[in-house]
């Protein structure tokens, strides 16, 4: 697939402060990629120079080939983008908000009464279809607003903290309502704070710290870029003693645990291993070579956050 | 630009301004609310506009007199619609971008295919067209210019000995401009300063002081300079249209430099400042 979002060294710099520092970065269509960092890491903004709303101070980016400094209109015709601060209009009813901004794309006014109802049946909204916007929850104005986001059919969701404020089931259909769109072929690219959704929907990640980009790639890639050690836990019968000599000698083993320290049971030995595949399988080999009684040897699958918490420092710029 | 105004009836944020979807101006609803007060208060401001016109006309003899009926009746009926439109043109347009920006929904706008300048002279554009006085106020003009200007030539011809026709379409020009002038300067001036103060009710206010200020002081002084000059170059006939004439250049000037100042701010707008960054 090729990449339908393209970032060459970005930089956005107010005065003497970066905000955003060389960022360098391409997703393909279809990929669901989750931006993910602290405040002030540098996500509003790069999102913000990727709609043209923020002139970048060097670099550029490219939606489907269109440069945001070149392009800007055809790069508009391309995005759909929800702000953080999602901008509803309280005095409207839910269709208008939509019929208003389906007539600033040049929707034809025909076409605009069946899409309002498919986007809103989309989002679950077609119940509140003549309600005031005012009246709806927090939850709903959020859909509503990603609702408006797809009135012009963009290829490219950029979505800035689309699930901020809401309460855990909102949460969870805004997740749903994010994988549906992935389903359509949508190319999402969202930022959030909360490390297990993006885990759950994305294909992608990006960590960004203090303006740059620390790591990006699917979670397996950056577990090797970072070098993040891998968790493994053993079983046996017998005395663990001699499993534990076999480990110590070991040259890619680091801190060997027993089952008692983690309020496990005895039979249980783990240990940090920082090799590939290869050499986990060759480990493998020779303790079963040297006759040590496994029951199980297994892989304790590392998550986001821990993928988080070693690629960023908890510096904010 | 010529583009953009001949498509502007169809404009989506010029209908918005109009009320097409929802109610997008809270000031302009509350001051519908006190009409009556407002009425009353552009009753009291057109008199003491109009009462300075009364005494010149009354001093010319009977010429003034036989005029009074064709003159200061319109004239009195025009200050008021145009104290109508300068009080509530800066209500309709001075929140219509702050309250975007506050909002958050100003980003959303700029994203669609509509250039930023665009949107804030459809805004501009709509937000004054609420106004429902355009056609009262067309046709109480069309009476009261001709009558001045009709007036101008007549005593010109008879007085001054000629240049009465040249003068006289001058006056029957710029009295007709004159209350749109004024009402579009009003409504410039509330949105201009509302994008630099970023705050609707310091724009209204700031709004409201510098019509004052030019409505009460610098237009009435413009003319009276205007008129004194030709009075004492022996033109006193033409004092009427040319004081007109100075008061609609003073408006004008301004305004351009509020339409500078609104450019510059869009140009801003569209390179990304923002109230948030």
């Amino acid at each position: 697939m090729s990449a339908i979002i393209e970032i060459s060294d970005l930089t956005k710099q107010y005065g003497t402060f970066t905000a955003l520092d060389n960022l360098n970065l391409q997703i393909e269509e279809g990929a669901v990629f989750g931006f993910i960092g602290p405040n002030g890491a540098g996500k509003t903004t790069t999102m913000r120079i990727m709609t043209t709303l923020l002139k970048p101070s060097h670099g550029e980016a490219k939606i489907d080939g269109y440069s945001v400094l070149t392009h800007p209109n055809e790069v508009r015709r391309l995005i759909g983008y929800m702000p953080d601060f999602f901008g509803v209009y309280d005095d409207m009813k839910v269709w208008e908000y939509l019929d208003f901004f389906a007539a600033c794309y040049d929707i034809p006014e025909s076409q605009r009464k069946g899409m309002i109802g498919d986007l809103l049946d989309l989002v679950d909204l077609g119940h509140k279809h003549d309600e005031m916007v005012e009246s709806l929850s927090r939850g709903m104005k959020q859909r509503l607003c990603l609702a408006r986001t797809l009135a012009h059919d963009p290829k490219v969701l950029i979505l800035d903290e689309p699930a901020s404020g809401l309460d855990p089931r909102a949460r969870i259909e805004m997740r749903e309502l994010l994988r549906e769109l992935q389903n359509m072929g949508k190319t999402i690219f969202f930022s959030s704070h909360i490390l297990s959704e993006v885990a759950d929907i994305c294909t992608n990640i990006g960590i960004m710290e203090a303006g740059k980009l620390v790591a990006h790639g699917d979670i397996e890639q950056m577990r090797q870029q970072l070098q993040v050690s891998r968790l493994i836990q053993v079983r046996m019968i017998g005395d663990t003693a001699p499993l534990k000599d076999i480990l110590m000698a070991e040259e890619k083993v680091r801190e060997i645990t027993d089952g008692r320290e983690v309020e496990l049971t005895p039979d249980i030995v783990r240990f940090d291993f920082v090799g590939d595949d290869v050499e986990l399988s060759q480990l493998l080999h020779q303790l079963i070579e040297k006759k040590i009684q496994l029951i199980s040897f297994s892989e304790e699958v590392g998550d986001l956050e821990d993928v988080f918490m070693q690629a960023t420092k908890g510096v904010v710029s | 630009m010529w583009a953009f105004l001949r498509s502007v009836r169809t404009n989506p944020i010029y209908l918005r301004e109009q009320g097409r979807w929802g109610e997008p101006n809270r000031y302009y609803a509350t001051m519908m609310r006190y009409l009556p007060l407002v009425l009353l208060l552009i009753l009291g401001l057109s008199v003491f506009c109009g009462y300075g016109q009364l005494t010149t006309l009354l001093g010319l003899g009977d010429a003034g007199g036989a005029l009074f009926a064709l003159i200061c009746i319109p004239n009195i009926i025009i200050q008021m619609i145009t104290w109508v439109g300068i009080i509530i043109a800066p209500a309709l347009t001075a929140p219509s971008i702050v309250e975007e920006l506050d909002r958050g929904s100003w980003d959303i706008l700029r994203l669609t295919p509509m250039p930023t300048t665009h949107i804030i002279f459809a805004k501009l554009l709509g937000g004054l067209s609420r106004l429902r006085i355009w056609i009262i106020l067309f046709i109480t003009s069309i009476i009261y210019a001709a009558a001045v200007g009709l007036g101008s030539i007549f005593l010109l011809e008879s007085t001054a000995g000629g240049g009465g026709l040249g003068w006289g379409l001058t006056t029957i020009v710029m009295t007709l401009i004159r209350p749109w002038v004024e009402i579009g300067f009003a409504g410039l001036a509330g949105l201009t300063l509302s994008l630099w103060t970023h705050s609707a009710r310091a724009a209204l206010i700031g709004s409201y002081a510098l019509v004052l200020v030019y409505r009460i002081i610098l237009a009435p002084v413009a003319w009276g300079v205007t008129a004194a000059l030709l009075v004492e170059n022996g033109f006193e006939a033409a004092a009427f249209g040319a004081g007109t004439l100075a008061i609609n250049v003073l408006y004008l000037i301004t305004g351009f430099f509020l339409t500078l100042a609104l450019r510059r701010r869009a140009k801003a707008l569209d390179a990304g400042e923002s109230v948030y960054e």
